[in-house]
């Protein structure tokens, strides 16, 4: 067989498909540069030769058709079959011409832009060229093998373009783990997607090869293949939602807008919303039952007022720290009161004030009942301010910067002084980097005597983990789960939820180290990123951000375990909340703006079952 | 003169710029079974498509059934029958349903003679078309091109693919329906031995023009072939309708058309001895018009 | 006469109706309980996927799969006008497109139930979507209606598919707004760009007459491929 007569052979054959191929994929660039060229731009085009690369698959997959088609559509194949041809060799030039000749036609539009754009530097082309590229080489390779072996050109296509497609997707639809997807070598990026869409074209060509020599033919029907496409969309469809959305919704119920994020507190075993319902659920039912009616950052307003020129900051952020006492029901918070000087980012705030004050519930809004000054914990630095509080039975822990107070609340209208100290060991907290994985490592212990040892590892923890970060949660959760006498906390990392262990403590220090992870897979990555809400209750771990909600299992074989997944991804998840059967509180923002075109929002409480 | 069903008037049809059809000139006798003979390629079932108006001719006309195949084309495909070689009906359908359906198209369908068609046919009713052999599918489309019972019925090559037995099963089928009615039917094939048992009429198109066309018996009648040894001085070259001279040995074998007793004549008084004549069946009479020399061969 | 070519289209093209039916049905309600995305952005993604695929389901064989089942001597020989064969195929296909888009129209209101979305809205989206298909197919009818294979109707619809691209990505960006009204794709996108809705239905109407007119007459003069 002379090899050249065969590549010219199969050139002649493809030639006007090659042609139009190429018509298609420049006209969007061509087009571009005539409008930039009739704006008085010059001649050149950027944006639409990464479109019309992107299209690059679906045109190799038509040359590929016709490649095929030209010698194995049913007519012509008994004339080359029963010529002395080796099919080997034969579909070895094919495939390979056709190849080659598809990747000069998708470098055309690549060639145009970079000669055209004189000034152009390229910029982007490093991402959106050589992806589509590599798709385009395995979407030839599989409309090939599949044509070689179903010598009808439309169904051959479909089946090529669906098993591409179903290649490409279904890594994410499996829960395999995102770090076997990326890379740390920033060129191969997503290394080992890169490596199914490079060996898949290796595995249709032999293939190819060996249909082709032992004449495999695939009897198909149309109705049968679309039968079959869906039921394969089907699948990964339940794939998908089994991996991201499993968590089933109770009740949904529309709560009235309100300025700012809605809050859900605990006052014992009872969820607050916003700090005037109570949020009582009766067959999987939510009802609000009010405790006030007026929200409850008006108190602030009023209080911010009272003194002029300054601005106050208060913990918590946004909630409250409650407590039922009987019928009445009380709630704490700490007031930090400063000045500014100076504009711009030479802005300076000057601390002067904390108070720690508690308010109790009347009939028509909340009012303070008492109040403590702090502001003695104020001590070295004025400008910043970091705050904490937790209730442990009666005792309350304030922190202030590097000093603590503790004071009793069994009657919140009267508090009790009972200790003060500075926490230098919160100086020295531990940022907890990709190093403490390596090796055991210690966290100060917060010397606070007046609550037990537990609870005081567990302040610990939660303090080195929380107390400098922007937001903390440590009044009404913790990141810590105690169980059997055993302490474990969880981190949530870039990819990954982390375990660490408490091996031992002494006077001053808890010392810990790394257990387990469990990588976040590329759906969970996709549909949810930088969990900064997280915090663990009766062995299970939640970690939520603005529209996804993860929990876990964290005490069984030692290893984490995903339970559920909640994922709205037009919705802001504002706040949850656990409540004692398991089952979980949302509340929800929903801002369809895409709908009304306007800054109209709407809130909703979602009832979750508990996932288990 | 019997009254013609089918006329062709000098019928020109191109495909771009490939002239298929020359100026064919046609005429079909009522009641009469027409074989249209000729090669592949030459046009036969382009003559046939441009007679039911499925193509536009470049030139010339046809008349079908006194109405124009082109203007009239509905009213002409209402009053024929017509089966296509090769033809494929709906497999989803079953006989009876198909039956049906096709019948819904014309107003003079008769149920009854479909029936009958469809019992001495061997058509099984319930059975859906594609579970049909080839036979039974070429039965099938006779059917359907009988069941309005039509005064044209237009068959082209209506035995492709069938084995021997099916084909003579076919044609008898064709003779019995057709023939006892006074139907014309218009047949269109290259298997010649098939078509002169039963064809009464002849039509040969070769490159696009008819070159022969009369009564098969005629036809019969009019062409022989002569074999003989000639003279030295014999001279053939004077002899009108040499349709194929071939040198056997010493002797010569001379096709003659429109064979009468004065060609017998000048023939017996060329040979040196003895003559003998013989008698073509239809498809050496086509041979001899297809592919015969004219007697460029004579050298004798 | 035309009742039994409508009945024959019917019996043959009904699984196109139950596959594309059945799968919206299917996709709707998934999508629609597991809320991922919210409803109007599942409306969305499953109205725009049907506006491709359903025609193009429907014009994949309804035209080649006369000629290359060799059916087409059969239907062409029976005493009907050329018109009516192209009429009956039209108006089957055109209801099942219809009736597609109705039945998943009314599942997603049902599903939705008002709680994102005005009540309608999803359906009336939906509906500007169903339109653009029955366009889109017309336009298929225009190019592939003499299709001798998949393959063939598969080509005219990628012409239709970027042909219309290229005008609406020129049009959208060099803001020609008369061009970009005759662009099917237009029609699905009314609830959500500026473009007039009612002069874009309007503009649609004439030249929609035009491509099936067109459509007709490329049917009626078939003499090839016979």
């Amino acid at each position: 067989m002379r090899v050249s007569g065969i590549i010219h052979q199969q050139i002649c054959q493809l030639k006007w498909h090659l042609l139009a191929c190429l018509g298609l994929i420049m006209v969007l660039p061509v087009e571009e540069a005539i409008v930039n060229l009739k704006e008085g731009d010059g001649f050149f085009t950027t944006a639409m030769t990464s479109l019309a690369v992107m299209f690059s698959p679906l045109l190799t997959g038509l040359i590929a058709c016709a490649n095929v088609q030209g010698d194995l559509n049913e007519k012509r194949y008994i004339f080359w079959r029963s010529k002395p041809a080796d099919v080997k060799l034969l579909i070895t030039l094919k495939f390979f011409t056709g190849l080659v000749a598809s990747l000069l036609i998708i470098a055309c539009p690549v060639v145009f832009a970079i000669l055209s754009n004189i000034i152009w530097n390229g910029e982007g082309i490093d991402i959106f060229v050589p992806l589509p590229i590599t798709i385009a080489i395995m979407t030839y390779s599989l409309c090939f093998a599949c044509n070689v072996v179903v010598r009808k050109t439309a169904r051959a296509w479909l089946i090529g373009m669906l098993t591409g497609c179903f290649l490409l997707v279904l890594p994410f639809m499996l829960p395999l783990n995102l770090r076997d997807f990326v890379s740390d070598i920033m060129f191969l990026k997503f290394g080992f997607y890169l490596t199914i869409i490079l060996v898949a074209p290796a595995a249709a060509f032999i293939f190819a090869l060996y249909a082709a020599k032992h004449d495999w033919h695939l009897r198909t029907n149309l109705k049968s293949l679309l039968w079959i496409g869906a039921g394969l969309a089907f699948i990964l469809l339940m794939l998908f939602s089994s991996q991201v959305a499993n968590i089933k919704v109770l009740h949904e119920k529309e709560i009235e807008t309100s300025f700012g994020r809605n809050t859900l507190d605990y006052a014992g075993s009872r969820a607050v919303f916003q700090g005037y319902s109570y949020v009582d659920i009766d067959k999987n039912s939510i009802s609000l039952n009010n405790i006030s009616g007026g929200p409850e950052f008006g108190i602030d307003d009023n209080l911010t007022s009272r003194v002029e020129g300054y601005y106050v900051r208060r913990y918590p952020n946004s909630g409250r720290l409650y407590k039922n006492v009987g019928d009445d029901i009380y709630s704490f918070a700490i007031h930090a009161y400063y000045h500014t000087e100076g504009k711009g980012p030479s802005l300076k705030r000057f601390y002067e004030k904390v108070y720690l004050r508690s308010y109790k519930h009347t009939d028509k809004s909340w009012m303070p009942v008492c109040e403590l000054d702090i502001s003695d914990c104020l001590t070295d630095n004025i400008n910043s301010i970091r705050l904490a509080m937790r209730m442990i039975d009666n005792r309350l822990i304030a922190i202030v910067n590097d000093s603590y107070v503790v004071v009793d609340t069994t009657d919140p209208g009267e508090l009790k002084l009972i200790d003060k100290k500075k926490l230098d060991a919160l100086k020295k907290y531990i940022r907890l980097t990709y190093m403490d994985r390596q090796k055991e490592f210690a966290i100060p212990l917060v010397p606070v005597e007046e609550i037990g040892l537990e609870e005081r590892i567990k302040l610990s923890i939660d303090l080195n983990y929380w107390y400098y970060g922007f937001r903390n949660e440590i009044n009404e959760s913790s990141i810590v789960d105690v169980h059997d006498g055993k302490f474990s906390f969880f981190i949530v990392d870039f990819d990954d939820i982390v375990r660490f262990d408490v091996t031992r403590w002494d006077d001053e220090k808890v010392y810990c180290k790394f257990s387990t992870l469990r990588p976040f897979t590329i759906l969970e990555s996709v549909t949810g990123h930088f969990y900064d809400d997280k915090f663990v209750k009766n062995g299970k771990f939640y970690c939520y951000d603005d529209h996804t909600l993860m929990v876990f299992d964290v005490r069984s074989n030692s290893r984490i375990r995903k339970l559920g997944h909640f994922v709205r991804m037009d919705y802001d998840i504002e706040d949850m909340a656990v409540l004692d059967d398991g089952n979980i509180l949302l509340c929800v923002r929903w801002n369809p703006e895409f709908l009304t075109r306007s800054d109209e929002q709407k809130k909703y409480l979602y009832l979750l079952k508990n996932p288990e | 003169m019997t009254e013609s069903a089918i006329k062709i008037e000098g019928l020109h049809f191109s495909y771009g710029k490939k002239q298929v059809l020359k100026g064919v000139d046609l005429e079909v006798p009522k009641g009469s079974i027409f074989g249209f003979l000729g090669r592949n390629g030459t046009g036969k079932t382009t003559t046939i498509k441009t007679l039911l108006g499925l193509q536009k001719p470049r030139a010339g006309r046809c008349i079908i059934g006194g109405l124009d195949s082109f203007t009239q084309t509905l009213e002409v495909r209402r009053r024929i029958g017509f089966m296509a070689e090769d033809q494929q009906m709906y497999g989803w359908m079953t006989i009876s349903r198909i039956i049906k359906w096709v019948a819904g198209f014309y107003a003079n369908w008769d149920y009854k003679f479909a029936d009958e068609l469809a019992d001495r046919l061997g058509l099984p009713k319930n059975t859906k078309v594609k579970a049909l052999s080839k036979g039974q599918n070429s039965s099938l489309a006779l059917l359907l091109a009988l069941g309005h019972r039509p005064d044209i019925v237009i068959l082209d090559d209506p035995t492709l693919g069938l084995d021997p037995i099916a084909r003579k099963d076919f044609l008898r089928h064709v003779i019995d329906l057709l023939q006892s009615n006074g139907v014309t039917v218009f047949f269109s094939s290259h298997l010649l031995y098939e078509i002169e048992p039963v064809a009464d009429h002849i039509a040969i198109l070769d490159k696009g023009v008819i070159i022969k066309a009369s009564k098969t018996e005629q036809l019969r009648e009019s062409i022989r072939k002569f074999v003989l040894a000639p003279k030295p001085e014999a001279n053939f070259k004077g002899l009108a309708g040499i349709l194929d001279v071939l040198k056997v040995g010493d002797n010569v074998s001379i096709t003659v058309e429109d064979c009468n007793e004065e060609k017998r004549g000048k023939l017996k008084g060329m040979s040196a001895n003895s003559m003998t004549e013989v008698a073509l069946n239809l498809d050496e009479i086509f041979e001899a018009y297809v592919i015969g020399n004219r007697g460029r061969e004579l050298s004798v | 006469m035309f009742g039994m070519l409508l009945w024959k289209e019917w019996k043959e093209n009904l699984w196109k109706l139950w596959f594309c039916g059945g799968a919206s049905v299917v996709f709707t309600i998934m999508l629609f309980r597991i809320r991922i995305i919210p409803d109007f952005s599942n409306c969305i993604l499953i109205s725009f996927i049907q506006m491709f695929a359903v025609p193009v389901i429907y014009s994949l064989d309804i035209f080649s799969g006369e000629i290359s089942n060799r059916t087409v001597h059969l239907l062409f020989k029976i005493p009907v006008p050329r018109w009516m064969l192209f009429f009956s195929k039209y108006i089957v296909s055109a209801a099942g497109i219809i009736l597609i888009f109705l039945i998943s129209g009314v599942l997603m209101e049902f599903m939705a139930r008002g709680r994102e979305a005005q009540v309608l809205f999803l359906f009336a989206t939906n509906s500007l979507c169903g339109m653009a298909a029955l366009v889109l197919f017309t336009w298929f009818c225009a190019f592939g209606c003499q299709s001798r294979s998949e393959a063939d109707s598969l080509v005219a619809m990628f012409g239709v598919f970027i042909g219309w691209g290229i005008v609406f990505f020129w049009s959208s960006v060099c803001e020609v707004a008369w061009a970009e009204r005759f662009v099917p794709y237009s029609l699905s996108l009314l609830r959500i760009t500026k473009i007039g809705p009612v002069l874009t239905i309007f503009s649609q109407i004439p030249a929609f007459a035009a491509v099936l007119i067109i459509a007709c007459y490329r049917y009626v003069s078939i003499r090839r491929y016979l």
